[in-house]
């Protein structure tokens, strides 16, 4: 990782342009077949089993039974379903599709089927069951609101946590965990879209997360730059910077939550396996941005201050003069 | 500090983690005698949290307009008749559209009953439609809710959720639902003055909110809204001893009167202010979104039906049942590892190590679960920000333990390199911890769940701050104060021992 470190600093240009060139990709691929979502936030066709209360606490599976054969018959596959118990003589059972699905035949065959099965001689006697398809057009599916109100929290995050680094060490460090959280929410969102992953609220969750981990990430490394620059100053700016990422506290750390998600991810169900995902996608981008983008960045912004420290010092300084002038 | 007192805090504070621990974690079960005359359930406190809808599922209902009927519904009434005379009209009373019923003789639907058809449906009732659907949907997003969702069903009819954390879901879908005009009426008369100007002119915006233990709801006025208030007030009856027939200040939306004020609910200043008692909060949070949204978004031609508490719909998470049991294994082998890890690794320390984690997870759980049950809802984001600073404190201390060995290597005595380890890692780690408390503070300004993330996040790291700064350090120190070979707590080797 030293290595790539080294390989890396001071290339800030080459690593912006990459960071930008993902960045509108991204933008091309959401402006051509816009974002993917799940089946949640999506337009959906459903299919709804009307049951009476007897029938909903009598036979349940048996219902499910019956719908899960004609689809299976038919092939169909459903995205969720959902039991809605109610207060009052009905309940049901809703199954959820995708938009582009015919429930059609479907409903046909389950109201052959439950015609034949709550007869007198049926196996779901006393039962009134009735199906009924419905198409639904999913809004709200990512609240521009949210959105835009995690785009300014995060500035201003980004803002407070420039502004102490710059108190507590200098304008170099503070610019420096601007630039990296910055890049590191953009590419998130970037490769989120390019991975096609569904667009859910949860992606706010995710951004949140990952300004979160840059920021402390880069943190580290700061810290250790401006620990050692004070213990040896003779130091040269690359070597100072190159040395003393906080490789081992940034990576531990970036490995440990990557292992967290994936468990997390592993175990639970797909709508937590997806956001698992997200989150994943953000560590990345995070570690990126902490370990390579901002040594980067933090390299050219050295350089320049210290050039700058070096004009004021002269005794001929005078402000607003160029040195090529004098 | 001596080795026995050393001893003794360490037992009393191992109870004290113990405890706390069993509180948060242990298992369900019925307690087998009687508490205040009534058999109870032990519930650890992981169990008591307030669940977003995709972890704890939720309620939904519909929206119908008037006049259209879902085809269950019709179906029932159609099946429910005795001749198939009566059957044919009552089938002739409606259009059929996907899967709704839309009567004809509604006059909001069809201009013209005789000739209504799907190819009839009138320009009006859409715009409405679509008017009353964006007001549901800026309402449901107002109401700061972490997940809910509103869906357009068969273009005429809509599907709203709630998650199970609304507690007051009935009361929240009712008042959403309600599309109509807002007015200010004075004893069941609307204002004379409304007729020049709209409400907007008069109220800036409703404010609810809870002071001096007491929920209330002010109606913020414009210069011109205090003066209107100073010419009636003397006309409206007093709270007190105010019988039926009283003449109060009504906010009405859609015929439905929401808030009535008394002449004593305003003072000298001509605020107008009323409050209730605390546990009608919630509600009155729901009135404040439906207000503000009439005051400020307009209103709909168009009529809901009412929504019954029969028509409410319970669902479970959508992806599972056992999404939440699932979830809670994933962080059972996480912290499981964070506990076990560093004693592997750092033995006597890793011990100490634990003491911190353990305290993370009980301080950070009865947080979330009893500081306020209507603002931390358990979300996916909870769950990866609990980790993240679960994370944070171990590495903080895997650090602290890498700097007290590099002093150690350096040749100092273990007391003075973990004086001179701490030392050396203190500003790192209030650096860390400071721009993450920044971060929490920033995250306010969002909305629902990251709003309420943002609160978690805050719990997450002043408690993981005073872990690894001041409780961590109490912990080590006790355990080396009361450990025979400071060496072999810290798992390290003896420059002697190397030479023997």
């Amino acid at each position: 990782m030293n290595k790539i470190i080294k390989k890396t600093v001071g290339k800030i240009n080459i690593l912006s342009i990459v960071s930008a060139v993902i960045l509108v990709v991204a933008v091309v691929i959401l402006a051509i077949f816009g974002y993917s979502t799940d089946a949640v936030n999506s337009d959906v066709n459903t299919l709804t089993v009307n049951v009476n209360q007897y029938a909903y606490t009598e036979y349940a599976e048996e219902i499910e039974d019956v719908c899960n054969d004609v689809f299976d018959e038919l092939d169909l596959s459903y995205s969720y379903d959902m039991k809605g118990e109610m207060i009052g003589d009905e309940s049901e059972i809703v199954y959820v599709f995708k938009k582009d699905v015919d429930l059609k035949t479907a409903v046909e065959k389950l109201n052959s089927a439950f015609d034949t099965a709550t007869a007198n001689d049926g196996a779901l006697a006393g039962s009134i069951i009735r199906v009924t398809t419905n198409s639904e057009v999913a809004l709200d599916r990512l609240p521009a609101n949210g959105l835009l109100r995690v785009v300014i929290s995060a500035t201003v995050f980004a803002v407070l946590a420039g502004l102490y680094l710059t108190v507590r060490q200098n304008f170099v460090s503070g610019l420096t965990v601007i630039g990296s959280m910055l890049v590191s929410s953009a590419l998130t969102c970037s490769l989120v879209i390019l991975t096609r992953l569904p667009l859910t609220s949860s992606i706010l969750y995710a951004i949140t997360y990952n300004t979160f981990f840059v920021v402390i990430a880069t943190t580290f490394s700061l810290n250790k730059i401006n620990a050692k620059s004070k213990e040896k100053s003779d130091l040269g700016v690359e070597e100072l910077v190159s040395e003393n990422v906080a490789v081992k506290e940034t990576l531990g750390f970036s490995i440990a939550n990557a292992v967290a998600l994936v468990l997390i991810g592993a175990i639970a169900t797909s709508a937590v396996r997806n956001f698992a995902l997200v989150a994943f996608v953000s560590l990345v981008a995070g570690t990126f941005s902490a370990l390579i983008f901002a040594p980067a960045l933090y390299l050219p912004l050295k350089r320049y201050a210290d050039k700058k420290q070096a004009q004021r010092s002269r005794y001929d300084y005078k402000k607003g003069v160029s040195e090529n002038k004098n | 500090m001596g080795k026995k007192k050393s001893v003794v805090l360490i037992t009393l504070i191992s109870i004290v983690i113990a405890v706390l621990c069993a509180i948060t974690l242990f298992p369900s079960f019925e307690v087998p005698f009687r508490i205040d005359g009534t058999f109870k359930t032990w519930n650890p406190v992981v169990k008591q949290y307030d669940l977003s809808s995709e972890l704890g599922g939720g309620y939904y209902t519909y929206y119908y307009p008037e006049g259209v009927l879902p085809a269950s519904e019709y179906n029932s009434n159609y099946e429910n008749l005795a001749t198939q005379e009566e059957k044919d009209e009552y089938a002739d009373k409606y259009v059929a559209w996907k899967g709704l019923y839309l009567e004809k003789s509604e006059t909001s639907i069809f201009d013209d009953a005789d000739t209504a058809s799907v190819d009839t449906v009138s320009q009006d009732f859409k715009t409405n439609f679509a008017k009353a659907t964006e007001l549901v949907l800026s309402r449901f997003e107002d109401g700061g809710y972490s997940t809910s969702r509103v869906a357009v069903v068969d273009d005429y009819a809509l599907r709203v959720e709630l998650p199970a954390s609304d507690k007051n879901y009935a009361t929240t879908f009712s008042t959403f639902a309600n599309v109509g005009e807002i007015e200010l009426q004075k004893g069941g008369v609307k204002l004379e003055e409304l007729e020049e100007n709209s409400v907007s002119y008069y109220v800036s915006k409703f404010e609810v909110g809870e002071k001096n233990k007491a929920a209330y709801v002010e109606m913020k006025l414009t210069k011109e809204g205090k003066e209107l208030i100073e010419s009636i007030k003397g006309e409206l009856s007093s709270y007190s001893g105010a019988s039926d027939s009283a003449t109060t200040l009504d906010v009405v939306v859609g015929g439905e009167t929401i808030l009535q004020f008394y002449s004593d609910f305003i003072s000298d200043k001509n605020e107008v202010i009323s409050a209730y008692n605390l546990e009608y909060l919630d509600v009155f949070e729901g009135f404040g979104v439906l207000l503000n949204s009439a005051l400020n978004d307009g209103s709909s031609e168009l009529k809901f039906k009412a929504v019954s508490s029969e028509s409410i719909r319970t669902f479970e998470p959508v992806y599972g049942e056992n999404a939440l049991t699932l979830l809670y294994i994933a962080l059972g082998v996480i912290l499981l590892a964070c506990i076990v890890l560093p004693i592997v690794f750092y033995r006597g320390y890793g011990v100490s190590s634990m003491y911190s984690t353990l305290s993370y997870l009980t301080v950070t759980a009865i947080c979330f679960a009893f500081i306020s049950s209507g603002i931390f809802e358990v979300t996916l984001g909870t769950v990866v920000i609990f980790t993240l600073g679960l994370l944070l404190v171990n590495l903080i201390n895997a650090r602290i333990y890498q700097a007290v060995k590099a002093e150690v290597a350096l040749g100092k005595t273990v007391e003075s390199a973990v004086k001179a380890g701490y030392k050396k890692t203190l500003g790192g780690i209030i650096d860390v911890y400071a721009v993450a408390l920044l971060g929490a503070l920033a995250f306010l300004i969002g909305v629902a769940g990251v709003y309420t993330m943002a609160l978690q996040t805050l719990i997450c790291v002043i408690t993981g701050a005073f872990c690894n700064l001041l409780w961590g350090r109490l912990i080590n120190f006790l355990y080396l104060s009361a450990s025979k070979d400071k060496y072999k707590y810290f798992h390290f080797v003896r420059e002697d021992d190397d030479d023997e």
